[in-house]
């Protein structure tokens, strides 16, 4: 029967190509969300949500019974997972079927068939499809090993029956180290997997990883070419492709008519990928395993052959035969697939969970960016790095490399740190252009390339589309470690703008800070304005005083200077009284609720989940319990930038409104991106709003008492401290500034970065104190 | 005496043992050295040990197994 409503029982980019292709279908679509992915995209596409726990995924997305009952409370009919999690649980697939649902992809058994490395050999070895040299089953005592071993020959591998992803795996080059070997690994695949069962393969160096599409209906079986995934770091594909450049017609041929027979020999029934170890020296290939799922690549394959293999499963699970005819698969072209993953490559791929503050988003001819990445999104800690999959397609190899380098070029995930730079190294290596890996090529490739593969250093140009700009620019994960990479651009003949570094940084902040201290204090002639913003500065001179180029000079003679100088710097700690969650700015950010990614909450509630924090108690506590550096004044008169004085992964950040408001209340304490804020005067704005200070910062006519000297009260260089206070304080605050009574709190301190950086907490405890006179 | 806390280092989910079968890595009463193990942070799949950054014992933790936690949440309470 067809499937009318169907839950996705998984999440991230996945969950959102199963819907695509749900709706496609006029069906009706319902995800379930842990926690954590309250703010997915696949929960914002979907027709309906449900939550099913904690972010664990053992308490969400691996609960049986969660998921089920979801289906069961929203009347779904069938059940889609995805890959991962319980994709290939044949428990799980057991249990929805018991439960009177569709699942949507193979019968529990031939989950259990193929799932169980021992069986599915000799599944393979009936159907007659080769298998790689070894144990025809598993083996239980030493003697049975050592007769396999005499045959194969070395080097071999010792896998656990029970074990996947390459666990409990072993390599064996030689008889003596293999008699060591064997024994602890039964122990320890007893020990993992409760199971000591063992089986060994011949080690196929060299090899290519050659993986086939099919698609069945439980009786008849076809076939949609092959893939090839050679390019894999740990065991984790890379960069995928189809077709494989090194198979021959007649050999593509061969392998995916073995890998028919093999499916159709189980009933297979679904979408699945049989994979195979290819070796192009000798042009013999082997089968691995089965996956019994979609897989994370299959739109290579949709790009070459056309064919929508999520909406073929999916109608598949609902009763109906295959709509294609093997004759009728053609291949057309050539596509690459590359991952997209929150991870540094320039740091041994460490892990990059955070908030996106700008995205933009390849396009074009034959380009497809299948992702969950939306402007504002932020990235959980708790699931796996893959943020979304870039897919070309062009008429050949050459072409389409070339099209995914300019693909590449257009994606701007702003933030956190990706994988793209690995990418984009790789689309321009001579051995990846000719097709020359295998999949032990990438790892020794990538050592000694860290530094090359690091956000700043293949950032190549500027940004070409970017859906939502982020002004003030976000930080990025690279501190003040690497060396800053000043540029210096002209403004007409007026002006120099010069960029110290493209990240925010205490250090890019305080460089600029002194070389504009420098410009005035070494009264070069024609200059008539010096404006320190952020990582950046811009001077303003006459060009009838002094030639432009001449200009440049001087300040590039200055920048050296400023970069031996020692960052110590004379100035102020204010401490700034704030009303959090006050009513006026409530008032206003209920008017401009569909303009904000949560129109249910309010701005600081969001604040705290997108910096996974409990509530808006404990982001006002992380909020206000560190000094904030006033690092730009301007915007409108008056208005301080701030940069939150903590180690990176404890800064604050969030993300500007989704649209900006036309108003926005008088001293509102704002935030966008990694920068905070106070509007010095009502108007416009784009920033979050937690609350408001009752002193004010700005008074033009310069009548309130400490504004009587000059009409702004920061610049830049000066300490914020806030204060938390009752709406009380803030009534009295208000008429004690109304009486000319109101007289901010302000200590003079030295600050130097470099006792700042050796112990940040202790030094700004000590900045906090000299407000209370120690 | 005074008490300090352990800080995450980085966000994910904070477990108080190697593995689900094994005994925590440390109990409240503890007493435990610099550079002693007292948790797990696992981000992203990727398991980061969580060393004490000071000596003393443990007045009791304050993050809970398989707690979710963000970078500079507290874990634990120590008395120097």
């Amino acid at each position: 029967m067809p499937i009318k409503k169907l839950l996705i029982a998984n999440r991230g980019e996945i969950a959102v190509r199963i819907i695509r292709a749900a709706k496609e279908l006029g069906i009706a679509t319902v995800q379930v969300y842990s926690k954590a992915d309250a703010d997915s995209l696949a929960v914002k596409l979907a027709d309906e949500s449900v939550d099913i726990g904690p972010p664990h995924a053992a308490k969400s997305y691996l609960n049986k019974d969660a998921i089920i009952g979801a289906a069961k409370a929203t009347g779904a009919d069938a059940i889609h997972p995805g890959y991962g999690f319980l994709a290939e649980n044949s428990e799980f697939a057991a249990a929805v079927e018991a439960a009177g649902l569709v699942f949507v992809g193979p019968t529990a058994e031939s989950i259990r068939l193929m799932g169980d490395k021992v069986a599915a050999r000799e599944a393979a070895d009936r159907a007659g499809v080769p298998t790689v040299p070894g144990s025809k089953g598993r083996l239980e005592t030493p003697e049975e090993a050592f007769a396999i071993v005499e045959k194969t020959g070395f080097p071999v591998m010792i896998k656990a029956a029970a074990g996947g992803g390459g666990r409990g795996i072993r390599i064996a080059h030689s008889k003596d180290e293999f008699a060591q070997l064997m024994p602890q690994a039964q122990a320890e695949a007893k020990a993992a997997f409760g199971d000591g069962g063992l089986y060994v393969e011949k080690l196929v160096e060299g090899a290519r990883h050659i993986e086939v599409q099919i698609l069945g209906d439980g009786r008849d079986v076809i076939h949609c070419f092959e893939r090839e995934c050679s390019l894999q770091r740990r065991r984790q594909k890379v960069w995928e492709e189809a077709p494989s450049i090194s198979l021959k017609e007649d050999k593509r041929q061969e392998i995916c008519k073995s890998a028919v027979a093999l499916a159709k020999a189980v009933n297979y029934r679904g979408a699945g990928t049989l994979e195979f170890l290819f070796d192009d020296f000798t042009q013999d290939f082997f089968f691995l395993e089965m996956n019994t799922r979609i897989q994370v690549e299959h739109p290579v394959t949709e790009m070459i052959t056309g064919i929508d293999l999520v909406r073929e499963m999916i109608l598949i699970a609902g009763g109906q035969p295959l709509r294609i005819r093997q004759h009728e698969v053609k291949r057309k072209g050539h596509a690459i697939e590359v991952r997209i993953n929150a991870e540094d490559p320039s740091k041994n791929f460490m892990p990059a969970p955070g908030t996106i503050t700008a995205l933009g988003v390849p396009g074009g001819n034959g380009v497809r960016f299948d992702s969950m990445l939306y402007p504002g999104y932020t990235v959980p800690p708790f699931y796996d790095s893959l943020l979304g999959k870039l897919i070309v397609w062009d008429e050949d190899r050459p072409a389409a490399i070339r099209r995914m380098e300019r693909a590449l070029s257009e994606l701007h995930v702003e933030g956190i740190a990706t994988t793209k730079p690995l990418h984009q190294a790789l689309a321009r290596d001579e051995d990846v252009l000719a097709g020359r890996f295998h999949t032990a090529w990438l790892e020794p490739w990538l050592e000694g390339r860290a530094a090359s593969l690091s956000p700043a250093a293949t950032a190549v140009a500027a940004p070409a589309v970017v859906t939502q700009p982020a002004s003030p620019p976000a930080a990025s994960e690279t501190g003040g470690q690497r060396p800053m990479n000043t540029r210096y651009s002209f403004g007409g003949d007026e002006h120099i703008f010069v960029e110290v570094d493209e990240s925010m940084s205490l250090e890019a902040f305080f460089k600029s800070l002194f070389i504009t201290n420098a410009v005035r204090d070494s009264k070069i002639k024609g200059v008539t304005e010096i404006c320190p913003a952020n990582a950046s500065f811009q001077i303003k001179y006459d060009p009838d005083q002094i030639k432009p180029s001449d200009m440049m000079a001087e300040i590039k003679k200055l920048e050296s200077a400023a970069e031996k100088a020692e960052p110590i710097i004379k100035t102020r700690i204010i401490e700034v009284p704030v009303y959090y969650q006050d009513p006026w700015t409530h008032e206003t950010l209920m008017r401009f609720r569909e303009r904000h990614q949560d129109p249910k909450g309010t701005d600081i509630e969001y604040a705290a989940r997108v910096n996974n924090l409990a509530d808006p108690a404990a982001f006002i506590k992380a909020h206000s319990g560190a000094p904030w550096f006033v690092s730009m004044v301007g915007f409108v008169a008056g208005l301080p930038f701030l940069y939150q004085m903590v180690d990176r992964p404890r800064q604050l950040q969030v993300p500007k409104y989704l649209r900006p408001r036309t108003d926005t209340p008088k001293l509102t304490v704002g935030h966008g991106g990694c920068f905070g804020c106070i509007y010095s005067v009502r108007g416009a704005g784009g920033y979050q709003m937690f609350g408001v200070t009752p002193m004010p910062i700005y008074d033009p006519n310069q009548q309130i008492s400490y504004l009587r000297d000059f009409m702004c009260l920061f610049k830049p260089g000066d300490i914020v401290q806030w204060k938390p206070i009752s709406r009380e304080a803030y009534d009295q605050a208000v008429a004690d500034v109304d009486a000319g009574r109101f007289a901010p709190r302000i200590a003079n301190v030295t600050f130097s970065l470099a006792d700042f950086n050796r112990d940040i907490d202790g030094y700004n405890r000590k900045l906090e104190g000299a407000l209370n006179g120690h | 005496m005074a008490t300090k806390q352990i800080i995450s280092p980085l966000p994910g989910t904070f477990y108080r043992k190697p593995a689900p079968d094994k005994p925590t890595y440390k109990n409240d009463g503890d007493t435990i050295a610099v550079g002693d193990v007292i948790g797990l942070i696992e981000v992203m799949k990727s398991f980061n040990e969580v060393k004490a950054d000071m000596g003393g014992k443990i007045v009791r933790f304050i993050a809970e197994n398989e707690e979710p936690v963000m970078a500079g949440q507290p874990l634990a309470e120590i008395e120097a």
